[in-house]
């Protein structure tokens, strides 16, 4: 869904801008800051691959059996037991 | 310390660090520690009653505040407004409550008959066995263990139970699937279960007294010469001060322990994890909470919110006047169509549309919420089914899709506010709810709050805030829709989900988007 999907954001220190910006080109000619800050927000979505990476193999992984047998009948009781084991 | 007691709290002359025992007619409903609680107000240190307790404060009570060693150091007889009879901090089924160290009300284990806890304990037991049946090695943990540890028994001012597991994986997404399988094999064999996290799920256990009681089951796992446990460890630690595991005692039975559990009882509470202490919190640092929140959470967001405001929903109904968004999808739609209301809070709009014919599927996180409802519907025959679905999970989502693609006829999507009451995750995870729904062709209804032009809107609803249309739009233009109609309107009486700070009609915009046929 792009960007805008995601629950991370940029921090305020990747985008700061006016007189902190000012100071960091003088103290930081190098824009060590901003590109630290950059790369943890990066970092930040990656991690939160991780849940969503195990929600899908465990969709798959539980459902996929009967599909490759050819068993829809098998495939849609599954589901329906898959989704009743999810829990509240 | 002299202390002083009155209508509005407690006056301390000199706060310090010591365990205060607040005592209403000789029972225990509070402890707190000056030092982290008092503030300064007109030269005195003030005390406040907390905010869930001042519900209960009508009537007289002998008020007892005790220091750390049992020292009485004040008993006053106060009384609270001008109503007869004494202070009772009970539930509704009068159960004594107590207020943890999060403010809230529970009920505490030492408040209970001991006979009372005999199925936590029997369940404790029996979920530790069933983990390691599936060759896990688990063992109680925090508050569980550091009862069993010090004394043998559970500790009084605990009201829940605590187990943990620390699996072979050392990948978090590994961890996550196995704590989905355990969960799955638990819910096979009649647990009751409700996820917090991916690495973390509560079994509710009734006491035989009807006291539901929380046994939490926590994943852990080494990572890089750490321990990770949800929901609070992530601390340099020795896989040999786990396992192999050896024994403790709780409550008279011989459980499995860690190797070493003074290890995990100081990684958790501290070196003085030996001393009692009824106001311990959680002060898990930053970086640490940070790590689990992006490896295993958000997928809880806002959801205690919504279950405290239906904690009591399930004894009364709800006002079953239909909102105008349910009158707009019935006016349009042809009577066969099935609708799926997705946020259906109490499930008055499900009910209403199952009554003029509509096969109805009501859907929300919160249970309670619909409970009512849910049972009349059994009663009465309704053609409506309210269940539990959580959109922040992926795989309620992906389930609860596949099985509405599968109904025959035409279908429509109810979501009123929901979209400003979710996450991005939230949102993205409707409009996959309603490509898998609606991809064969339907429309969906959206109200959500908007700002009126050039005004500024404070709500006193902290659960629902106003969403930019153009990001609604945009949303669902991306996931295969076309907007057909988008309206703004000042809502009144019932069609607001919040009142406003300044008393203003606050603003909705209602959106109906189709998806054509492929």
């Amino acid at each position: 869904m792009g960007h805008a999907m995601t629950d991370s954001q940029p921090t305020s220190r990747a985008t700061g801008r006016g007189p902190l910006r000012a100071l960091r080109r003088v103290t930081d000619p190098r824009g060590l800051a901003d590109r630290v800050a950059r790369l943890e927000a990066e970092v930040d979505e990656l991690q939160q691959l991780n849940l969503r990476l195990a929600e899908l193999t465990d969709v798959v992984q539980e459902l996929l059996l009967p599909i490759a047998r050819q068993d829809p009948d098998r495939a849609v009781e599954l589901l329906e037991r898959y989704r009743e084991e999810l829990g509240t | 310390m002299k202390v002083r007691v009155d209508e509005a709290g407690l006056v301390l002359d000199r706060p310090d660090d010591q365990v205060l025992d607040v005592l209403f007619d000789g029972r225990r409903v509070w402890s707190f520690r000056g030092t982290k609680v008092a503030e300064r107000a007109n030269g005195a240190w003030r005390v406040a009653w907390p905010r869930d307790l001042r519900g209960f404060l009508r009537g007289a009570a002998l008020v007892t505040v005790r220091g750390s060693e049992g020292t009485v150091l004040t008993e006053t007889e106060v009384r609270f407004g001008d109503h007869d009879g004494r202070v009772s901090v009970v539930d509704g089924e009068g159960r004594p409550l107590v207020v943890d160290p999060g403010g809230r009300l529970v009920t505490t284990f030492d408040a209970s008959d001991p006979e009372h806890l005999v199925p936590l304990v029997d369940a404790i037991e029996l979920v530790l066995r069933k983990l390691i049946d599936l060759g896990l090695d688990a063992f109680p943990a925090y508050g569980t263990l550091l009862g069993a540890v010090r004394d043998g028994r559970l500790i009084g001012h605990d009201n829940d139970a605590d187990v943990a597991y620390l699996s072979r994986h050392t990948h978090p997404v590994d961890v996550i699937r196995e704590s989905f399988r355990v969960q799955r094999l638990l819910h096979r064999d009649g647990f009751e279960i409700s996820r917090y996290s991916g690495g973390a799920f509560k079994v509710t256990v009734r006491g035989s007294d009807g006291t539901p009681r929380g046994l939490d089951v926590f994943s852990g796992f080494l990572y890089r010469g750490r321990l990770v446990l949800m929901g609070e460890i992530f601390a340099p630690f020795e896989e040999s001060w786990l396992r192999p595991l050896g024994t403790v005692e709780l409550e008279g039975r011989r459980l499995p322990a860690p190797a070493e559990p003074e290890r995990l009882l100081a990684t958790m509470y501290g070196p003085s994890w030996r001393v009692p202490d009824p106001t311990f919190k959680f002060e898990t640092p930053h970086e640490v909470g940070h790590r689990l929140d992006l490896w295993f959470r958000g997928t809880r967001t806002y959801r205690n919110g919504w279950d405290r405001r239906y904690s009591t929903s399930r004894h009364r109904g709800p006002n079953r006047t239909p909102h105008e968004l349910a009158r707009m999808l019935h006016r349009a739609e042809a009577p066969e169509t099935t609708v799926v209301d997705v946020g259906c809070g109490r499930g008055q709009d499900a009910v209403w549309l199952a009554r003029r014919g509509h096969r109805v599927f009501g859907l929300d996180f919160s249970g309670n919420g619909y409970a009512h409802l849910r049972d009349r519907a059994r009663e009465e025959g309704w053609s409506v089914e309210l269940a539990d679905l959580n959109l922040l999970e992926l795989r309620h989502t992906l389930a609860w899709g596949a099985r509405l693609a599968r109904v025959d006829g035409p279908r429509a999507l109810l979501v009123r506010h929901l979209l400003n009451a979710t996450t991005p995750r939230g949102r993205a995870h409707l409009w996959r709810l309603a490509r898998m729904t609606l991809g064969d062709g339907g429309r969906l209804y959206a109200e959500f709050l908007v700002r009126p032009p050039g005004r500024r809107r404070e709500y006193k609803d902290p659960l629902v805030w106003e969403l930019d249309p153009d990001l609604v739009e945009s949303e669902a233009v991306s996931a295969g829709a076309t907007v057909v109609s988008s309206q703004v309107v000042e809502v009144e009486g019932i069609e607001r989900p919040t009142e406003t700070e300044d008393g203003s009609s606050p603003y909705s915009c209602r959106m109906v988007m189709e998806w054509g046929t492929p």
